[in-house]
């Protein structure tokens, strides 16, 4: 045992450990939402420079290309998590909030594939929609202690 | 790093940590200090470079993370600690290699938050 955790005590130790396991959804979540915003805000920008001719549809889609495949891997990274939730721990059984939660990781994945695919800014608010209902159904579960 | 061997006196063991807090707070300001750079010179090759390194020092700190969670003497606060550690450098490693791949600016948001979530940890 390190220094600083002999000098906590045990409530403190265990409140700590709650709040770093909750930090892993918490930053998924974050990394997701960021990864869409900027591949949305850059595909705006992108489009802005084409109908200025700043740019040629050539160089707009090069540009944009390393954002498509940022998001492509985030969302593969979600239903990764998503999977590991529903079958990770195969003796645990699930509850409705764990099954929430995967859900809302494979919604966020959707999102994240549509922003891969160029399907245009409205599929940020599905991923908003996925990564809410995950943190949701995250919170909900570590207050009732499942 | 975490100084876990209990057979040090306190003050051994305190000075150790310290030590450990300073080199963790030199990998940060080297973080800062790239990304500084590739947000003033995006799309340098040079940049790549440092970029890949950084990437590749973030990837070994993360597996060693991932190795001390894996410990079996470990307790679960010290390896939920060192998951969520490893998390966080998992997260800097794909900024780096989005930096390093011509993503430029936009991939700044995912290093600064890999850097939040593993200094939240190490700090926690």
């Amino acid at each position: 045992m390190n220094v600083r955790e002999a000098s906590m005590l045990p409530y403190q130790r265990e409140q700590r450990r709650k709040r770093l396991e909750m930090a892993l959804p918490v930053s998924l979540g974050a990394a997701s939402l960021t990864i869409g915003g900027s591949s949305i805000a850059a595909g705006q920008v992108a489009s802005g420079a084409l109908q200025l001719d700043r740019l040629d549809p050539g160089q707009a889609a090069g540009a944009f290309m390393p954002l498509r495949i940022a998001s492509g891997a985030m969302a593969v990274a979600n239903i990764g998590v998503g999977l590991y939730k529903l079958f990770g721990d195969e003796d645990e059984e699930k509850t409705a909030w764990q099954i929430a939660s995967a859900a809302g990781n494979f919604v966020t994945a959707a999102g994240l594939a549509g922003q891969a695919l160029a399907w245009g800014p409205w599929t940020a608010a599905v991923t908003g929609l996925g990564v809410a209902t995950t943190l949701v159904a995250d919170i909900v579960q570590r207050k009732r202690g499942e | 790093m975490q100084v876990n061997n209990s057979s040090l006196p306190y003050s051994e063991r305190k000075l150790q940590q310290t030590a450990s807090h300073v080199s963790r707070g030199v990998a940060d300001v080297a973080d800062v200090f790239v990304t500084g750079l590739n947000f003033m010179q995006p799309h340098s090759t040079g940049l790549m470079w440092l970029d890949i390194g950084m990437g590749v020092g973030h990837a070994l700190y993360g597996i060693s993370r991932v190795a001390v969670a894996m410990d079996e003497d470990k307790t679960p606060y010290e390896a939920q600690r060192c998951r969520t550690q490893a998390f966080g450098e998992c997260l800097q490693v794909a900024g780096y290699v989005g930096l390093a791949a011509g993503m430029g600016p936009w991939a700044l948001p995912i290093v600064a938050l890999g850097a939040a979530v593993s200094n939240f940890a190490y700090f926690q």
